[in-house]
């Protein structure tokens, strides 16, 4: 019997003995084998710009409604908040530009400044995207994680200075001769080639520079680095895309018109001004630019706020150039430079500037949209469009900025002024008749940030101070 | 980590330290026996068999023999509901017979934590215990809806009416305010922990946003898992509920514990049962569809055009529209087969049991079936006098097809289609594009036929159990046991459909794999010193699981309808990973005082990986106690029975896996082209995290009288959770939109009863109710200040789920109507009323008042007759699908459409004041009901009372005279006849509102509709034993 017990003991303590060693680092199981602690310098600027032209995406959707180069099926455009365009720039575009910037930026043998360069001008685009939209918002405090997760807002003042510095850095860090690691094809957008990003940063600065037009703009620093920056179309910045990634205009507009999904078409106005009722002449660009519904053989916009208005037979489809499948969503053109360059040399004083830069510019937009030389010359030689003025210059940098945001930053710098964008009329809809000049914080950001949303939330229909 | 295995290593050696003084050796033996009433002779099924002043015990089976384990020298304690206790000496017979008498005494055994058989008595919690027979009769094939009704505190919400169709259930409502925290209790199936996991996963193509991402709503035909269980082979069910009960879980049973004891071999000649049955269900409640107006727009039919809604002109007999009733003619009768043969077999040393199932089901939408088959064996094996080894092999094999649910779905684009088509056939070659909208709304029918997503699961639940008695008082307990299930899907959208016809159709395939494994030992000591008895456990508890996924989709198939990813020009894949460990050691001590008075400790120390290794590591303790007056002291002779019972308990929850810190992960739309890009995870987890932490206090009676034919089973409980931890959204603006921290305060107070109560009992005759009433609030106390005060769980056509500080759970908040400050509805210049969108009030609650059940059995002899009435009284719903097809003219709630009519109300005079309305308008379908302004998204429109009473089922079941059978081959033969859902009453318009939106093992309640509907069924059931 003893023997037994001793037996049993032995047994169960080697039982329970043996179980120990097992148990040595058995929790620690709580790291995800699908995603990783770090990342590389070249996983991260995919993200960033793809990110980026989905924010031009999400943003051009409502600016071309209030700018009226589109017009929604279901009703003229409310109070918009662009949500969707907020979150994508925090939380894909900006979080991961910031930790590719830290990165980049932190010194040893990984020191890389040409990607801290990159990363710079892609930050004063989005800061540029966020204070045009928006006004106020976050920056100096964003971007801390849980830190900070109330962050205080900078004002529109302070970014637009804030853009300036990031592309003066962006132009300094492009410069140096040595980085551990340089973009190469993940860059989207420019293949590692840094004098088009610095091309680009030298547009920016020009751009935003602009932007402070009323706020006594200094034209010749515009000249100047418009002389510095986009060379030709093959400069433009773009994200191109493709039959696996198709273009969000294709995915979320042609494609779900074709399945009755009807969300927005080209307004009247700006079929209007293409088809030449503004100014007696026919632009080659419309058929290009917007097709016919089936039966339909005139080109009619969309006047959602006009109960009398004739049904619209216009629409973007898989075929019109923006909206095709694998088409580029622009972010930055030579031909919106070269108007860059016509407005700031017009109000220079430099007429003959003013001019070259503004039939470069309407032949920049029309090679890219692949029109031919002899339509071009036609276009471009009929007296309504010859005549060079600021009215002129406006005008064809709005068919240029065909879904873009910085049609609608254009508007609100000429006060929407009818004299500038010839015959445009905002309808009294709804019980508002005057136009959008900013969105509305997003309800995330309501109900998530109130107190510092309350010091900065202003009416949707109320001037931004750039534009003021 | 250092740390960490030295707390691992002590608590081994106080185990080890313990066991050694207690060394000793008796001997212990089987016996077994047969248990009959004395009134007619009968075997009584159900009795319980303990060893006297052991607490451990058995109950008879349904031919009233057990088999128990007994020490040298014991007395075995035999009772039944409505008769005599009876003591019996053992002395050396191997086989017992035993008879007894009508009487009062009653000493019920029901299944603890750890499957451990314990006296009711000795329980200071409430607990529920269903037998297979409430089982068999429910008529379900899911587990976890064959418990409705069965128990107090459990609400039960079904996801679709299709065959195979999941479910979810609460105990004691929810327990965490996490929208993504899973409520769901644990199952436990003989000691090994099972999954019931509701898997999904991505179905849907990126390309076109269809609102159909992989969330529960659009997957709720998705099964959770525990139907893979063979009903057939459970033999009871315990529900434990409160904390208390589940103390020796811990951390992993936080939502309680669903414990599933299955038939074992017994000792006796083999015995061999077949069961067959067959059944036939319909849809159980559908929508009126309007037979008065045509398609198209006020005068003009718009066949085949873009306008498919049925605003069209008045239906004229003469007309050659013929009318469908659209819902009814779409459906049609679903039926289902079933076989299973079971073996039993076995003698004192070497007992098994084998069985095979087999059934297969067609549901109510064409094409749709599910299919199940079940093989099992079981065997004990006693080696030596003191150890004893049990093994199971459980496999199952189930799967069919389940296509998705809510929108762009069957029951959607019937929600869209004019009554003048056809929904039984369709124009062949169909094309989408030519259909009777021109391609916008899919034909119902097609989509039912080409668009499925078929399952496979293969699952395998293989466990082993060992006994050693070192003596008397002293045994080991080891049990360790795999659960695997391999589900294997393929999804199919046809390019001729709204979902596939973007990128030329599309195929996913989706492998699920799942692996866990339990490892459980304790010891147990119990002893008798004269008026004290004691019971110590101590025990070492491991488990690990891990899941994987991978989902591959094709799309643009090149050959039209071969749908196999070879056939597709562009593949796209995500995949996931997912480990979890948990580690405890726990005790328990169990005192009693002259087997009146009883009071338990417990306390249990969890390791779960899921937690910051710092914060990994905690202890929960629990005490109950059990007070039995009427054992002592005498009672007034009308009370048999009564007992009080308290107890408090603090138990933990941990975070769901690789939630702490930050993660790279691989970014949405990549790769692009050929570049990949990674991003930051926009969940930031806590790195000082700690576990969520809820003290329940609990306390109950029972009461039985009138020689116990009434009796009375009180619970009321408060649960207190504290640190919840919580997905917390912050402003996006911080690179992140969720911080998970520990950030919350709730409150869960319920009241349970159950009332039983026999008012004739003959020889002949007996009727027996039981009668199950239950409530439960919760309440939300605190939400972390930088978190807001609210937070959003759901917002869908006006209605919003959250929850609120000082609200309770479930609260339901809808944009009203405009109106005046004393409540009268403000009519605009139109003669129409103006939803406020931009404001949010209280409009209800999704949780019932309260529910109740009432079971009646009725036996007559060989017959015997059983029905359940189910009643929730209260809960408030929005039926999804009304929105659209009241939108859509669908409905007979339409055919008021041109009426003039005054809004009740008033309108702004010239002069700003109020006046009562007098502006006559009229119900325009493009301006009032397809407003979203005025009528179409209204929530006091379309949120409804959801309260219902229904006859959940009936059986009655016919066996046949010993003297039939007799004449037989067969020793027992039983024909039932089973209804289900036989009869409802609802104040709610449209579906049955039972069914939840959102799917299984979501959190969000509320919503209904764009389900496959619930049904009514019929089944046949033949069962004889050879």
């Amino acid at each position: 019997m003893k023997n037994a017990n001793i037996t049993i003991k032995a047994f169960l303590l080697a039982g329970l003995l043996g179980v120990l060693p097992a148990c040595n680092g058995f929790l620690d199981v709580n790291d995800d084998p699908t995603r990783l602690n770090d990342v590389t310098l070249d996983l991260l600027l995919p993200t960033t710009l793809e990110a980026l032209s989905k924010t031009h995406y999400y943003l051009a959707y409502t600016a071309s409604q209030v700018t009226h180069q589109m017009d929604a099926f279901g009703g003229y455009y409310g109070e918009f908040s662009n949500a969707s365009a907020w979150s994508t720039i925090y939380l894909k575009g900006m979080n991961n530009l910031r930790a590719m910037i830290d990165k980049a930026s932190a010194a040893g043998d990984d020191y890389s400044p040409h990607y801290a360069g990159v990363g710079k001008v892609i930050e004063a685009m989005y800061v540029g995207l966020l204070t045009t939209t928006w006004e106020d918002v976050p920056y100096s405090e964003a971007l801390m994680g849980s830190a900070n997760v109330q962050p205080a807002y900078d004002t529109q003042e302070a970014l637009y200075g804030q853009i300036q510095n990031l592309l003066d850095e962006a132009l300094q860090l492009l410069d140096e001769p040595e980085s551990a690691y340089s973009p190469a094809s993940d860059d989207l957008a420019y293949g590692g080639d840094l004098d088009k990003w610095k091309k680009l940063a030298h547009s920016l600065k020009a751009r935003y520079l602009l932007h402070l037009s009323n706020k006594g703009a200094d034209w010749n620093a515009i000249l100047n680095h418009v002389a510095q920056g986009l060379s030709s179309n093959a400069d433009n910045f773009q994200l191109v895309y493709s039959a696996s990634n198709p273009n969000p205009w294709f995915t979320n507009v042609a494609k779900a018109n074709e399945t009755g999904n009807f969300s927005i078409t080209h307004a009247a106005y700006f079929i209007d001004l293409l088809k030449g009722e503004i100014y007696p002449v026919a632009d080659p660009r419309l058929p290009m630019i917007a097709a016919l519904t089936s039966g339909a053989t005139e080109y009619i916009g969309e006047a959602s706020w006009d109960p009398n208005a004739p049904e619209s037979t216009v629409i973007l489809t898989k075929d019109t150039w923006y909206s095709t499948q694998t088409a580029p969503v622009l972010m930055m053109t030579f031909a919106e430079l070269k108007f860059i360059e016509a407005e700031a040399a017009y109000h220079a004083g430099d007429m003959a500037r003013a001019e070259s830069a503004y039939f470069e510019g309407i032949a920049a937009h029309m090679d890219q949209l692949g029109v031919d030389a002899n339509s071009q010359a036609n276009y471009m030689s009929h007296p309504a469009i010859a005549t060079v003025d600021l009215e002129r210059i406006m005008m064809q940098k709005y068919i240029a900025l065909f879904l873009h945001q910085e049609a609608w930053t254009d508007m609100r710098r000429y006060q929407f002024d009818p004299n500038v964008f010839r015959g445009f009329v905002e309808p009294d809809y709804n019980g508002r008749n005057l136009p959008g000049q900013r969105a509305r914080y997003p309800v995330t950001e309501e109900t998530r940030n109130p107190q510092n949303v309350a010091l900065h939330r202003k009416d949707f229909t109320t001037p931004m101070w750039f534009s003021e | 980590m250092k740390g960490l295995n030295r707390k691992v290593k002590g608590a081994w050696c106080f185990l080890v330290f313990l066991l050694v003084p207690l060394w000793a050796w008796t001997q212990m033996r089987p016996v077994s026996g047969v248990v009959r009433s004395a009134e007619d002779g009968q075997p009584l099924v159900g009795v319980n068999v303990v060893v006297k002043g052991a607490q451990t015990g058995t109950v008879t089976d349904l031919d009233g023999r057990f088999t128990i384990e007994v020490p040298q020298g014991a007395v075995l304690v035999f009772s039944y509901v409505g008769f005599a206790e009876q003591e019996v000496e053992v002395g050396d017979q191997d086989f017992v017979e035993v008879t007894l008498q009508p009487g009062e005494q009653l000493s019920e055994v029901v299944v603890t934590a750890l499957g451990i058989s314990r006296e009711r008595k000795a329980l200071g919690y409430g607990v529920t215990q269903i037998d297979e027979e409430a089982v068999k009769n429910s008529g379900e094939t899911n587990l976890v809806t064959a418990l409705q009704g069965r128990t107090p505190g459990v609400f039960l919400s079904r996801t679709s009416g299709t065959v195979g169709g999941g479910a979810s259930i609460l105990i004691r409502g929810i327990n965490s305010l996490d929208p993504g925290r899973s409520n769901a209790p644990l199952f436990v199936i003989d000691g090994i922990e099972v999954s019931d996991d509701t898997d999904v996963l991505p179905i849907t193509s990126d390309k076109v946003s269809l609102g159909l991402a992989a969330s529960s709503s659009t997957q709720a035909t998705a099964s959770n898992r525990i139907i893979d269980l063979d009903m057939g082979e459970v033999e009871s069910i315990t529900v434990l509920r409160g904390a208390t009960a589940t103390a020796l879980y811990g951390i992993r049973a936080a939502n309680g514990v669903i414990v599933i004891t299955t038939k074992k071999g017994k000792a006796g000649k083999p015995r061999v049962e077949i069961d067959y049955n067959t059944g036939w269900e319909n849809p159980l409640k559908l929508p009126k569809v309007q037979q008065q107006f045509i398609d198209g727009h006020r005068n003009d039919s718009k066949k085949r055009s873009w306008i498919f809604y049925n605003w069209g002109p008045e239906w004229r007999p003469e007309s050659e529209d013929v009318l469908h009733d659209t819902y009814r003619e779409f459906f049609r009768t679903g039926t289902s087969q079933a076989v299973s043969a079971r073996l039993t077999a076995g003698n004192d040393v070497f007992s098994y049991r084998l069985s095979g199932s087999l059934s297969t089901a067609e549901g109510i939408v064409p094409n749709t079936w599910y299919d199940k088959r079940n093989f099992s064996l079981a065997a004990s094996y006693r080696m030596s006098p003191r150890f004893r080894v049990e093994g199971s092999l459980m496999y199952a094999n189930t799967g069919g097809n389940r296509p998705h649910e809510g929108r762009k779905s069957v029951m959607n684009v019937i929600a869209y289609t004019p009554n003048i088509v056809d929904l039984t056939q369709y124009e062949t070659p169909y094309k989408y594009s030519e259909n009777f909208s021109l391609g916008i709304i899919d034909h119902a029918l097609y989509l039912a036929e080409h668009n499925t997503y078929v399952d496979d699961v293969n699952r395998l639940l293989g466990s082993i159990k060992a006994e050693y008695k070192l003596n008397e008082a002293l045994s080991l307990h080891y049990t360790i046991g795999m659960d695997g299930y391999d589900d294997v899907r393929q999804r199919n959208v046809s390019p001729e459909t709204d979902e596939g016809n973007n990128m030329r159709g599309f195929v996913v395939r989706n492998f699920v794999r799942k692996r866990s494994l339990t490892s459980n030992l304790f010891a147990r000591y119990q002893m008798q010193r004269g008026r004290v008895g004691l019971s110590l456990l101590l025990g070492q508890y491991l488990y690990h699981s891990r899941k994987q996924w991978t989902s591959i989709r094709g799309e643009n198939l090149s050959v039209t309808n071969f749908f196999n990813l070879n056939n597709t020009a562009e593949l796209f894949q995500s995949n996931a990973d997912v480990w979890y460990r948990n580690m405890a050691v726990y005790g328990e001590a169990s005192f009693d005082y002259d087997r009146y008075l009883y009071l338990t400790l417990t306390a249990r120390n969890d390791f779960s990986s899921s937690l910051p290794v710092a914060n990994r590591s905690y202890l929960f303790p629990s005490v109950n106690l059990s007070w039995v007056l009427s054992d002592m002291t005498e009672l007034p002779s009308l009370i048999d029975y009564a007992k009080l019972r308290a107890s408090w308990a603090v138990v933990g929850k941990d975070a769901s896996p690789y939630r702490i810190g930050r993660y790279y992960g691989l970014a949405s739309n990549f790769p692009f082209n050929d570049v990949l890009g990674y991003a930051l995870s926009t969940s930031i987890g806590d790195e000082n995290l700690r576990p969520e932490f809820s003290k329940t206090l609990e306390v109950g009676g029972e009461l039985r009288l009138w020689k116990n034919r009434l009796g009375f089973d009180l619970s009321w409980f408060r649960t207190t959770l504290s640190d919840m931890i919580l997905s917390v959204p912050i402003s996006n603006a911080t690179g992140a939109s969720v911080y998970l921290t520990n950030a919350g305060t709730m409150e869960n107070q319920g009241l349970e009863l159950s009332v039983d109560f026999t008012p004739v009992k003959t020889s002949n005759f007996s009727w027996s109710n039981i009668i199950n009433w239950s409530t439960n609030k919760g309440r939300v106390l605190e939400i972390a200040e930088d978190i807001g005060d609210e937070i959003v769980l759901m917002s869908l056509r006006g209605v919003t789920n959250k929850y609120i500080v000082g609200g309770k759970i479930g609260d339901l908040y809808g944009n009203p109507w405009n109106r005046t400050d004393d409540g009268q509805l403000i009519i605009e210049s139109d003669g129409y009323p103006r939803v406020n969108w931009d404001t949010l009030v209280y409009m209800g609650n999704a949780f019932p008042d309260w529910i109740a059940s009432w079971i009646n059995d009725f036996k007559y002899k060989g017959f015997s007759l059983s029905f359940m009435w189910e009643w929730k009284k209260g809960g408030k719903a929005i039926d999804i699908s009304r929105t659209y097809s009241i939108g859509n003219g669908i409905l007979e709630e339409t055919n008021d459409r041109y009426m003039k009519v005054v809004f009740k109300g008033v309108r702004l005079d010239d002069n700003g004041n109020y006046v009562p309305n007098d502006i006559e308008t009229e119900l325009h379908p493009t301006f009032f009901y397809r407003n979203w302004r005025v009528y179409r998204y209204a929530p006091e429109v379309y949120l409804q009372d959801a309260s219902w009473i229904r006859l959940r089922n009936v059986s009655l079941t016919w066996r046949i005279p010993k003297a039939v059978v007799d004449k037989l081959p067969i020793s027992d033969l039983r024909i039932s006849l089973i209804g289900a859902n036989l009869f409802l009453n609802t104040p709610f318009k449209g579906f049955d509102p039972e069914l939840n939106y959102f799917g299984a093992n979501s959190n969000i309640y509320g919503y209904t509709g764009l389900r496959t509907p619930s049904t009514r069924s019929y089944t046949v059931r033949v069962n004889m034993v050879f």
